[in-house]
């Protein structure tokens, strides 16, 4: 086979399961529909672009090429960490890498086949939603159609820079160690980028006042209209030069980066399928479940135990954390900072609800539990604890903090933070669903469970803003809202513990 | 005290999209090795996971050294280990922790589960091994871990699915001497598998179940009568009698 056809037949491949992995729990007729209908109406609301386009100057201006850069950039910030952990995954955990490398076709195809693969993905999810707005915007002005060539280019780059962020990764901290650094850096990035995007709620009013001056200022030393640092936006602009200068260059570093590392990366797959099967030597441990008395004690331990060696999933849990720390500010800042202690309540749900689908629905051997002379409800109290018992622990802190500022508000925060944490906890030990542990974001890829848990959160965070806002007076919707959520954590019909 | 059978099986049935097991009746003896056979999709696992309360059954009823297992499943599971073909372990505990944590499953006095957990380990060449994360072991180390596992109790009843499944030959034997000890010690042994010569030459009595009924069960001889082939071997005797019923089964 030539290499084109590998690279078509490969491309073809990847592209298969990626919408298969996104459509796993709908029909592809339903997909498909949800995803054309998605599209209509972003149309829809992108109708005013070709009027406000029709109002742009003919010649670019500095405000503009400013602003269109830093859109860029910001797209670009965006989409890195998604690309490094593509670029993780591809190399981690797809376990067909033998397979693949088995075979006739050439190694080179295969990886870039998988990073076209990375940049097809991100150009879709970011196309999704601002291509419609180039559809429309055509209509004023059919240079818009540009964005097209603009989100291919920073896709291109921004997966190119992955790649390159991930073998810098390989080189320094070898396979073993590399998927849970990259975590890392992605999850920060992510938080970054989105206190980035929220800075003028974060910040506080003289704060962003200051901001605004030193940007103001720094205008005065930004180049002219004419300086290269404008091409990109130029090229977005349709100009000829900087058009195919930028284009080449995006298309240039995306192909001499993945033809580049292509090598590097089956060399890492390679390594990284060997880690995977490393031993790894413990200190003596036996007295850690020998000493626990009872089943109850001895499960809760060993829930303990797998969540504690599993420092990818650690990382997972606090990146969900994480992710909203800018909510956090946006709140205080919008309100006050009694308000931003409601994060502080969906936290505490968010936690318990991850460490308790983790120890029910990831359990590794079902069978073995199934088997043994213990009643379920016992197994099930002894998850129920392995996911709450870190969550107070973790969420203590806090607590107590709350409880310094303002009786009334640690003791609502508290009560609602327990009760978040209690029924969300239940919810998944009472419904579990088999899973991968690495589905832990996507609760396994179930819709019904994510949205059941975010209203189970919603449920106690909405007394917990009464109870701050009109202190005794809003007990009354924590008596209605406890209810609610028991009713919603319980067992549903053929779950039952 | 009356010396009751290790499983007596009656009436029993389940049904998924069609029925797989269909009106079972089985008595095996305390202290038998016993093999069930029959072709893929017989009911054999489906049998199996009702015994050990993985599965309800619609009708029929189980009986474990005379308890009702459907009527008090903890105590009946006191009695039993599972082993499927699939390891039940945790690949980021050590064999030590795994086999710790089952005792406290069983309620085991802790010494007594440290010096049978010694044991076992030495005894399947995992020792040496003892401190190492399973997640590094090869499928035959898992199986042999599982196996200690199931045994660590001292189970009177040890079911076991496909055990010698992706084994090589060395870890196979190992397993097949382990067990053969066991039922010599008066454990009663159940086990399923497609190694038909392995069978021939483990078991005391022999069950071939078919479409979710027994076809026909005694010791070698006895099917070798039953199937009018004298001097066949377990292969034939399983071919000869799965291939008469079929227009039954059918």
């Amino acid at each position: 086979m030539t290499a084109i056809g590998s690279l078509t037949l490969m491309l073809h491949q990847e592209l298969r399961i990626n919408w298969r992995m996104m459509t796993a729990r709908a029909s592809h007729k339903a997909a498909l529909w949800s995803l054309v209908a998605f599209l209509v109406v972003w149309h829809l609301v992108a109708l005013p672009v070709p009027f406000i386009l029709s109002e742009m100057p003919p010649w670019p201006r500095l405000d503009m090429l400013a602003a269109m850069s830093g859109v860029g950039v910001f797209g670009l910030i965006m989409m890195l960490p998604f690309a490094l952990l593509g670029t993780v995954r591809l190399v981690y955990s797809r376990g067909d890498m033998d397979l693949l490398l088995s075979s006739p076709l050439p190694p080179h195809a295969i990886i870039v086949a998988r990073v076209l693969a990375i940049a097809f993905g991100l150009f879709a999810m970011a196309g999704l939603f601002i291509l419609p707005a180039a559809n429309m915007g055509a209509f004023g002005n059919p240079r818009a159609l540009l964005a097209y060539v603009a989100l291919l280019c920073i896709t291109l780059t921004a997966t190119a820079l992955g790649v390159l962020i991930a073998q810098g990764l390989f080189a320094l901290l070898g396979a073993r160690r590399t998927r849970l650094v990259a975590q890392i850096v992605a999850a920060v990035m992510v938080v970054a980028s989105l206190c980035l995007a929220n800075l003028h709620n974060i910040l506080s009013a003289s704060a962003v006042e200051a901001l605004t001056q030193r940007i103001t200022n720094l205008a005065a030393h930004v180049p002219a209209v004419d300086s290269w640092v404008w091409w990109p936006a130029r090229a977005a602009l349709g100009e000829p030069l900087p058009f195919l200068v930028v284009t080449s260059l995006c298309l240039g570093l995306f192909l001499v980066t993945t033809y580049g590392l292509a090598s590097r990366l089956i060399a890492n797959a390679v390594a990284a399928n060997g880690a995977a099967e490393k031993t790894v030597r413990m200190r003596s441990s036996s007295r850690a479940l020998m000493g626990q008395r009872g089943p109850v004690a001895v499960t809760r331990r060993k829930e303990w135990l797998l969540i504690g060696r599993d420092p990818w999933l650690m990382t997972q849990i606090a990146q969900q954390l994480l992710l909203m720390v800018p909510t956090i500010f946006i709140i205080w800042k919008a309100s006050s900072l009694a308000y931003a202690w409601l994060c502080v309540v969906m936290l505490t749900g968010q936690l318990a609800g991850s460490l308790a689908w983790l120890t029910v629905s990831t359990e590794e051997a079902p069978d073995l539990l199934a088997t043994a002379p213990v009643r379920r409800r016992d197994l099930l109290l002894a998850k129920l604890q392995a996911a709450l018992v870190p969550t107070v622990l973790l969420m203590g802190m806090p607590f107590v903090v709350a409880w310094s500022v303002d009786v009334w508000l640690g003791f609502t925060v508290t009560l609602c933070g327990l009760g978040c944490a209690l029924t969300t906890a239940l919810y998944h030990v009472c419904n579990p669903s088999h899973a991968k542990r690495s589905d832990l974001m996507q609760r396994g890829g179930s819709k019904s469970h994510s949205i059941i848990e975010l209203v189970l959160v919603l449920a106690w965070v909405a007394p917990a803003a009464l109870m701050i806002m009109f202190g005794w007076l809003g007990l009354p919707a924590l008596a209605a809202a406890a209810p609610i959520a028991y009713l919603l954590a319980r067992p549903r019909a053929g779950n039952a513990a | 005290m009356a010396s009751h059978d290790a499983l007596r099986i009656r009436g029993l049935s389940k049904t998924f999209a069609r029925p797989a097991v269909a009106g079972l009746d089985l008595t095996i003896g305390a202290g038998e090795f016993y093999g069930l056979l029959g072709p893929n999709g017989a009911g054999k696992t489906t049998t199996l996971r009702m015994v050990v309360g993985l599965l309800k059954p619609d009708a029929g009823s189980i009986e474990i050294f005379g308890v009702d297992a459907l009527a008090d499943p903890i105590a009946a599971k006191r009695m039993i280990a599972w082993v499927p073909d699939e390891p039940l372990l945790y690949d980021k505990l050590t064999p030590i922790e795994y086999l710790s944590f089952i005792a406290g499953l069983w309620g085991m006095d802790a010494t007594l589960a440290e010096r049978r957990a010694q044991e076992l380990l030495e005894q399947l060449d995992l020792w040496a091994h003892r401190n190492e994360r399973c997640e590094g072991f090869s499928r035959g180390m898992k199986q042999k871990a599982a196996l200690a596992g199931g045994l660590l109790h001292e189970p009177k009843l040890l079911i076991l699915d496909e055990p010698l499944t992706g084994l090589d030959a060395a870890i196979a034997r190992e397993v097949k001497d382990i067990l053969y000890d066991h039922a010599r010690r008066g454990c009663t042994v159940i086990l399923t598998t497609h190694l038909l010569d392995v069978a021939e030459r483990l078991v005391d009595r022999i069950g071939i179940i078919q479409s979710g009924q027994l076809l026909a069960q005694g010791t070698l001889n006895e099917l070798r009568l039953k199937s009018g082939r004298r001097d066949s071997t377990l292969e034939d005797v399983f071919l000869h009698l799965v291939a008469k019923s079929e227009p039954r089964a059918a």
